[in-house]
């Protein structure tokens, strides 16, 4: 037990040591002009001007704006996918027809759909939730349809040899056994979800923080840059961070599957 | 059964290329939008031209595209596995640094091309570089994961043989870990394709995903399509060629 804590006292030692260590690299490339401030801003001058460049409406509302389009466009996914998933997985015929077409789909690059995207929807909200959700809607159904396909046959003949009704086996034993493919799924749909979002705001318009990161890109204004980037790589960690929590609260009676 | 399932996949197949041909033509949607499959096919031809929209036509596209991305696979192979299997050897460090990677691949892949493309320009560097960033983590996570499940029991045998640690690595590791490096491979091989295709798609000086960028912006709506296919096509020749792999080669695998 001892040997255990001390062990993950050195696995915490390491991890603060490798990030100051990560940081005061990056601040010593600048400082030494091994890369020139134009191409890397220090952390120190990111940390410094971060409220000044952040408290700006052009770049906080952008910032709130991508968040709430992220947060739109999960839901949706998770409703979609979770529905379609759950179609293809009980009928079997419709499944083994476009499974084939879904895995294609899957294990093509989504950024080639998004001319196509904003011719359709213009430049906007809807052309941006709506790639998104047409991107990571794919997985989530993948993943839900995987799930259903994998439950336990002989739960149901069990159930249904007691005399369970239909309602009683779709809502006692499908749905708790797809349970963790659907949070599994939204924790993996989550990452598409917010890349995607911002390679939309990337290609075309002015909203999102993917315009911020690309108009300051263009203009060489590479500590606003590099502030953008540090927020977007923070907003991505934390809705991770939030969606393994509740995946460990939810599935906590499950063990097996975790 | 199986002849019946083929029948529907075929069916809804040719529903797809109907509804592709009838929805333009018949002025459901915009020729803009979505141009009739008959015209796409018509320009094919024309993606060959070395003075159309496109300069230089498909060929150098396509060639642009395929050293950025075997350049961008190479990178993230090699350095996929070297950080995988030495995270995987030391354990310690591993379990450390697990979570730290974890963490950087919930960050967002499409902010790091603006960037990339201010630091390395709008050549081919950027988009190996995001190809790269996108391609090496899935192998690395799936061979820490693979070290995870690892029988401890086989290397504290082998240590109380007296194996030494090289030997630990070569004869247990790699062969345990194999059917992970494997998947690995793939899932690396796929995100690098998707990295260098949104690389070109947002900005770049030739590749396929310019040429799409390109054709778009010019209102070239059936050159756009052909060049989303000639993509398909390589994804699917890709996924093909490894799932070949994986049932030639490797037979002992998942």
């Amino acid at each position: 037990m001892e040997s255990k804590t001390k062990r993950s006292l050195y696995i915490t030692i390491i991890q603060i040591i490798s990030v100051i260590a990560f940081f005061l690299i990056w601040q010593y490339l600048v400082e030494t002009g091994i890369i020139p401030t134009l191409f890397l801003a220090p952390p120190s001058s990111v940390i410094v001007n971060s409220p000044s460049i952040l408290s700006d409406p052009f770049v906080y509302e952008r910032i709130i704006y991508t968040i709430w389009v992220t947060i739109a466009t999960f839901l949706f996914t998770i409703a979609v996918g979770t529905i379609l998933g759950l179609l293809l997985g009980l009928l079997t015929y419709l499944r083994s027809t476009f499974e084939p077409y879904i895995v294609l789909l899957y294990s093509i690059p989504k950024s080639i759909f998004i001319p196509i995207f904003w011719t359709i929807f213009g430049l906007g909200f809807s052309y941006q939730f709506g790639f998104a959700a047409f991107g990571a809607t794919i997985p989530m159904t993948l993943i839900v349809m995987y799930g259903v396909k994998n439950i336990d046959p002989q739960l149901v003949s069990l159930a249904k040899s007691y005399g369970a009704s239909s309602y009683q086996i779709y809502y006692k034993i499908i749905l708790p056994s797809i349970l963790p493919s659907i949070i599994n799924g939204a924790r993996l749909s989550l990452r598409p979800v917010l890349a995607d979002i911002i390679a939309a705001q990337e290609f075309v318009g002015t909203s999102g923080v993917g315009y911020l990161a690309q108009y300051y890109s263009t203009n060489f204004l590479t500590v606003q840059l590099y502030t953008i980037a540090v927020v977007v790589a923070l907003i991505g960690m934390v809705l991770y961070y939030i969606i393994s929590r509740v995946e460990r609260r939810l599935l906590k009676w499950n063990i097996s599957v975790v | 059964m199986n002849l019946k399932i083929l029948a529907y996949r075929i069916f809804v197949f040719i529903i797809f290329l109907a509804l592709w041909q009838l929805l333009p033509t018949l002025g459901l949607v915009s020729p803009y939008i979505l141009s009739p499959l008959s015209s796409v096919i018509a320009t094919f031809p024309h993606m060959l031209d070395t003075k159309g929209i496109i300069p230089g036509g498909l060929i150098p596209q396509l060639l642009t595209t395929l050293i950025e991305l075997g350049v961008a696979f190479a990178f993230s192979v090699a350095i996929g596995l070297i950080i995988g299997l030495a995270l995987s050897y030391f354990k310690l460090i591993g379990n450390a640094y697990e979570s730290l990677i974890y963490l950087m691949y919930a960050i967002p892949a499409p902010i790091y091309y603006p960037i990339l493309y201010l630091m390395l320009g709008l050549g081919v560097e950027s988009k190996i570089a995001l190809g790269f960033l996108l391609g090496v983590f899935p192998l690395i996570i799936n061979i820490i994961s693979g070290s995870k499940e690892l029988n401890n029991f086989y290397i504290v045998l082998a240590n109380s043989m007296g194996a030494s640690g090289i030997q630990v690595f070569t004869k247990i590791m790699i062969p345990a870990l194999a059917p992970y490096i494997m998947s690995g491979l793939r899932l690396a091989l796929a995100f690098s394709f998707i990295g260098v295709i949104l690389g070109e798609v947002l900005a770049s000086e030739g590749g396929l995903g310019f040429a799409i960028s390109v054709a778009n912006y010019n209102f070239a709506t059936p050159l756009m399509y052909d060049y989303i296919i000639i993509v398909i096509l390589l994804a699917v020749l890709f996924y093909g060629v490894i799932l070949l792999i994986e049932k030639k080669v490797l037979k002992y695998g998942i």
